[in-house]
């Protein structure tokens, strides 16, 4: 996970749109793609502001983050006969805690989670808050889909008729 | 991205984070882990979603999710007997439909029907041994039925014979061979290039002949509830050259369309401002034999500073729906809305190059 840069105890002062100031270890922070762009050009002195972040999303990406690097450290301190074993355990109980965490957030929190996960290019985080929308629109029709993500239809009802049409096997 | 995403606001005196704007490649990440059945009502949301969901970058990123959901199912490998020996059998997709895709084994010649949403299989009947395509048609008006194609080429005549076969999964044991109607004077016309599409429960073979030195279009069309064929010609007087055209999708039709330098005569003013624009004849009904009455010119003002759009446009596969033309090529998309005029340039995913995954919306590409 380390790149040579990268040394374990330095920390990176990240800034949030609202002006909070939270510290990661670069060991952590290079699970996001940008940072770990950043680190390897060697320009993270001082803070990084993160422009279109707020600080309740910042502190749920890093949350998430920490946990992440947790289970990497732990992951390779077996033995390698139990390590598949072990890593079996780990990937299902990640899997437990990652639904957990997306589970504890509202709609909007998760939207604000998709486009900071993406400004900040981490790519595990963004499959999650996805899948979970995903999960949201399954079943929905598409006035709640509408709704749900505020979209004006720009069909005319002409046009609207005959999309709804060719997609009639999708409504049976 | 919009720096106002989180952007706050006070109301009653207390703090409120506003729902983010969420953009379009955020919704093509969401949208990417639905399931094919949801993504026919996503379609019915907005235009923008729509041309999202039809695009070819989206149809590869979901085809790698429903991989990735089954990490356990070896995709598009097979184990396969080779006289004792087990060997490793890639399938290639040949065309797509709602959710199903066509498939060939690279060494048994195999065809198949794979559900992208369920990954169920179905072992086809063989269908010629020189067949390249199969073409999906599933009618959903008819107890879902479906109605497959199969497109083949045989070498061992000279020239090489073309023809189709159909077979109806519910009901048919084997395929049921077809021919279309003899060219009248096929003595005289060459036949340069066929071109096959399924568009809207018609098959089509569009064939580009010479007689001379001047280029033709023929187009045969099967009409899969019917079964019957039908025979049309490309008028005349329209084009210049008819085997410069391009064979283009048309909201539930086909067309050509040809590409031309217009010197516009309002402008003359200023010495004539010339525009490129895409002139186009929609077949309307092909039973009935009937064509657009006048040339659509669709003006390309985008042409004049992106003229590599032109360069790649005989290569590529253009369609047109809900009045948004769209661009496709090997690595990229580019979609042109005819009323706001917003010309949009989507870079396709680099890594595409897993078997079959880019012929997906391809399939149409190629021939045209």
């Amino acid at each position: 996970m380390s790149t040579p840069s990268v040394s374990v105890n330095r920390v990176l002062k990240l800034k949030s749109s609202d002006g909070e100031i939270f510290e990661v270890k670069q060991t952590v922070a290079v699970q996001s793609g940008v940072l770990k762009q950043m680190m390897e050009d060697g320009c993270t002195e001082g803070e990084i502001p993160l422009n279109n972040v707020d600080s309740p999303t910042l502190a749920k990406i890093i949350e998430w983050c920490n946990k992440h690097h947790d289970n990497d450290v732990e992951g390779r301190v077996l033995s390698e006969e139990r390590e598949k074993e072990k890593e079996k355990e780990k990937a299902a109980d990640m899997k437990k805690w990652e639904s957990e965490f997306i589970d504890a957030l509202n709609r909007d929190e998760i939207y604000f989670l998709l486009t900071g996960s993406n400004y900040m290019d981490i790519k595990e985080l963004l499959d999650c808050a996805a899948q979970k929308v995903a999960d949201m629109v399954k079943g929905k029709t598409p006035e709640a889909i509408r709704e749900m993500f505020n979209i004006q239809s720009d069909f005319t009802e002409e046009e609207e008729e005959a999309i709804r049409k060719e997609n009639q096997w999708a409504f049976d | 991205m919009e720096a106002s995403i989180v952007k706050k606001i006070k109301k009653d005196n207390v703090e409120v984070r506003l729902g983010p704007f969420l953009p379009n490649e955020i919704f093509s990440e969401i949208l990417s882990w639905l399931p094919a059945k949801y993504l026919g009502r996503c379609k019915c949301v907005c235009k923008e979603w729509c041309n999202l969901i039809e695009n070819r970058s989206f149809a590869t990123k979901h085809l790698s999710r429903r991989s990735r959901a089954r990490v356990h199912l070896e995709n598009k490998q097979e184990s396969l007997d080779v006289d004792g020996t087990i060997v490793r059998e890639k399938f290639i997709i040949m065309t797509s439909r709602v959710g199903l895709v066509s498939e060939k084994g690279g060494i048994s010649g195999k065809c198949r029907l794979r559900n992208l949403t369920t990954q169920e299989i179905i072992y086809l009947t063989d269908p010629h041994q020189g067949t390249f395509k199969i073409f999906i048609n599933y009618d959903y008006y008819s107890f879902n039925e479906i109605k497959l194609v199969s497109v083949y080429r045989d070498e061992n005549n000279n020239p090489p014979v073309e023809g189709f076969q159909v077979l109806n999964l519910d009901r048919d044991d084997m395929w049921r061979p077809f021919k279309f109607p003899v060219l009248e004077n096929h003595k005289i016309r060459r036949v340069i290039k066929s071109l096959f599409v399924m568009r809207n429960k018609t098959f089509y073979h569009v064939q580009r002949t010479v007689y001379g030195s001047k280029g033709y279009i023929e187009v045969n069309s099967f009409d899969m509830k019917t079964e019957c064929c039908f025979r049309n010609s490309l008028p005349g007087g329209f084009f210049s050259d008819q085997s410069n055209v391009i064979l283009m999708k048309w909201n539930d039709c086909i067309a050509f369309g040809e590409v031309t330098l217009m010197k516009r005569n309002d402008c003359i003013a200023f010495g004539g401002i010339v525009e490129y624009s895409l002139n186009v004849i929609v077949l309307e009904d092909h039973k009935k034999h009937k064509w657009s009455e006048k040339k659509i010119v669709i003006p390309l003002p985008f042409l004049k500073e992106n003229p590599y759009i032109k360069k790649i446009m005989r290569r590529v596969s253009v369609s047109f729906k809900l009045g948004i033309l769209e661009f496709v090529s090997e690595n990229e998309s580019v979609t042109y809305d005819t009323r706001s005029r917003k010309l949009a340039r989507i870079k396709l995913a680099a890594d595409h190059s897993a078997a079959g995954k880019g012929k997906l919306r391809h399939a149409w590409a190629r021939d045209a």
